[in-house]
């Protein structure tokens, strides 16, 4: 096959969509989606008295117990740091803002999957490059720590949709949403789980070191104006999150954006900024700060959202 | 991760260090210089699949499509008419009241170039294009390690360049 064939298959599978079975509800905010079985049960899967209970019982066998439970991990999320995430590692990487559909079929994935499907959403975990994929995952030669082969930086990830298959495989749709690394290893087997901090690009952090300085600088040592650019440039990264990764079409390898979510988003980006700021300040003032770019911040979405009911 | 942040409080600090116009000026830049070689890339494809063959068009990736430069687009520049037809199809079925969700049934939905801002757009570019240049046997893992947009951009470049010449010779 010629170079010019190869790179013009690359193009056209690019530029041609592929296809989903899986249907969606009609809210576009909504990422559950209708779960159908080819066969199954007497009513062919459709009593949806039954699936309900099976749903019921397959979550609170999934979902963590109270005592296992972590705390609301709101702290360490304000700074882009995500605790003990669930992680695949395949053999292939997956960049932010592209998105794939993935056949789930080997048991710990599954397993992994299933139990992230089992908490609320936004179902997110983290994609990090093994090679050799998962036959390198009990190799202490591709452990995730530095100074092993191992890969560290991977992609936040985001599943959209879901298809349970008859004979247990998942089919996902899920999307890149951030660059990340991990800082930690908490679990290797089965399946990885860590902590992953997101790894903003240089253009933001100085965009956002800016934004900290004028405010903070007075205020703050070196440290907390540290903490304070990571909060900063965090919000912005989740800020856009609804806009950049919109859920309206299943058919995409790119991420779409929400045309009516522009112009909110942009009105909006400084009081969320503002408000992730004033949250990571430690000092009473920076709560109260905080207290009231959060309602400001609240107040912009509140006027966006009804004034989208009313369109 | 330290350094990158040491690194971005320092440049903010420093009064003599370019202001953010410029960084966003140089980033756009390369923004542009980025589109300007995918349709060179493309008109290369279509050029050597012969008369009245076309190569495909990236609709998804073209709805990032900056303004044109202050210089404007060169009048070879095909992706522009390209992009000015499919927004004006994507304005033409939003005008007429699809709702918030219309854009489920184009593959182009272009990004606010008024809201959506452009250091945004350039770092979405940087990814999205390897969508288009990636392929079998290209590692994408450095792209998740290099630490900044201009980076990125400047290896999608690299990469484009690479396959023309491979083609062109």
């Amino acid at each position: 096959m010629s170079l010019v064939t190869l790179f013009l298959f690359q193009v056209a599978a690019f530029a041609s969509t592929y296809r989903c079975t899986i249907s969606k509800h009609s809210s576009t905010r909504m990422r559950v989606l209708t779960m159908t079985a080819p066969v199954g049960d007497l009513f062919a899967g459709q009593d949806e008295e039954r699936n309900a209970q099976l749903q019921l019982l397959r979550r609170s066998f999934l979902a963590p117990t109270e005592q296992v439970q972590a705390p609301p991990p709101t702290a360490a999320r304000s700074i882009g740091l995500y605790h003990d995430l669930p992680s695949t590692r395949w053999s292939f990487e997956i960049l932010p803002h592209h998105r794939k559909v993935l056949n789930v079929f080997q048991p710990q994935y599954t397993l992994m999957f299933e139990k992230l499907l089992a908490t609320p959403e936004p179902w997110l975990y983290a994609h990090v490059l093994l090679p050799g994929g998962v036959e390198n995952l009990a190799n202490p030669e591709y452990e995730l720590r530095p100074g092993t082969k191992a890969p560290l930086h991977g992609t936040l990830m985001q599943i959209v949709a879901v298809k349970r298959e008859v004979d247990s495989r998942l089919t996902l749709l899920v999307q890149g949403l951030a660059r990340g690394y991990v800082t930690r290893s908490t679990q290797a087997l089965p399946y990885a789980r860590m902590d992953f901090v997101i790894l903003p690009d240089d253009e933001q952090l100085v965009a956002n070191a800016r934004r900290v300085s004028h405010a903070w600088e007075a205020q703050s040592s070196r440290a907390l104006r540290r903490r304070l650019l990571c909060a900063a440039s965090a919000a912005e990264e989740v800020h856009w999150r609804a806009y950049e990764h919109a859920n309206t079409t299943l058919q995409l390898s790119l991420c779409q954006v929400e045309t009516a979510l522009a112009e909110p988003t942009a009105r909006n980006e400084r009081a969320a900024i503002d408000a992730s700021l004033a949250s990571t300040m430690p000092s009473a003032a920076g709560t109260a700060a905080a207290t009231a770019a959060a309602a400001a911040a609240e107040e912009g979405v509140r006027r966006c959202w009804c004034g989208r009911g009313r369109r | 991760m330290l350094d990158a942040l040491e690194r971005a409080l320092d440049t903010a600090a420093d009064p003599a260090e370019p202001v953010e116009v410029e960084a966003e000026w140089a980033l756009s830049v390369l923004e542009v210089q980025v589109w300007l070689e995918l349709d060179h890339l493309l008109r290369t494809l279509a050029r050597l699949r012969g008369a009245g063959n076309q190569a495909p068009v990236p609709t998804q990736l073209l709805g990032l499509l900056p303004p044109p430069p202050a210089s404007g687009w060169p009048t070879d520049f095909a992706l522009s008419g390209m992009s000015t037809q499919l927004r004006e199809r994507f304005e033409g079925a939003r005008s007429e009241g699809e709702g918030a969700a219309f854009g489920s049934a184009f593959d182009f939905v272009p990004v606010d170039l008024a809201h959506y801002p452009s250091r945004r757009r350039a770092q979405r570019l940087s990814w999205a294009v390897w969508a288009v240049i990636g392929g079998e046997g290209v590692r994408l893992q450095p792209l998740l390690e290099v630490q900044s947009t201009s980076d990125r951009l400047r290896l999608a470049l690299r990469r484009m360049r690479d396959v023309r010449q491979s083609l062109e010779a």
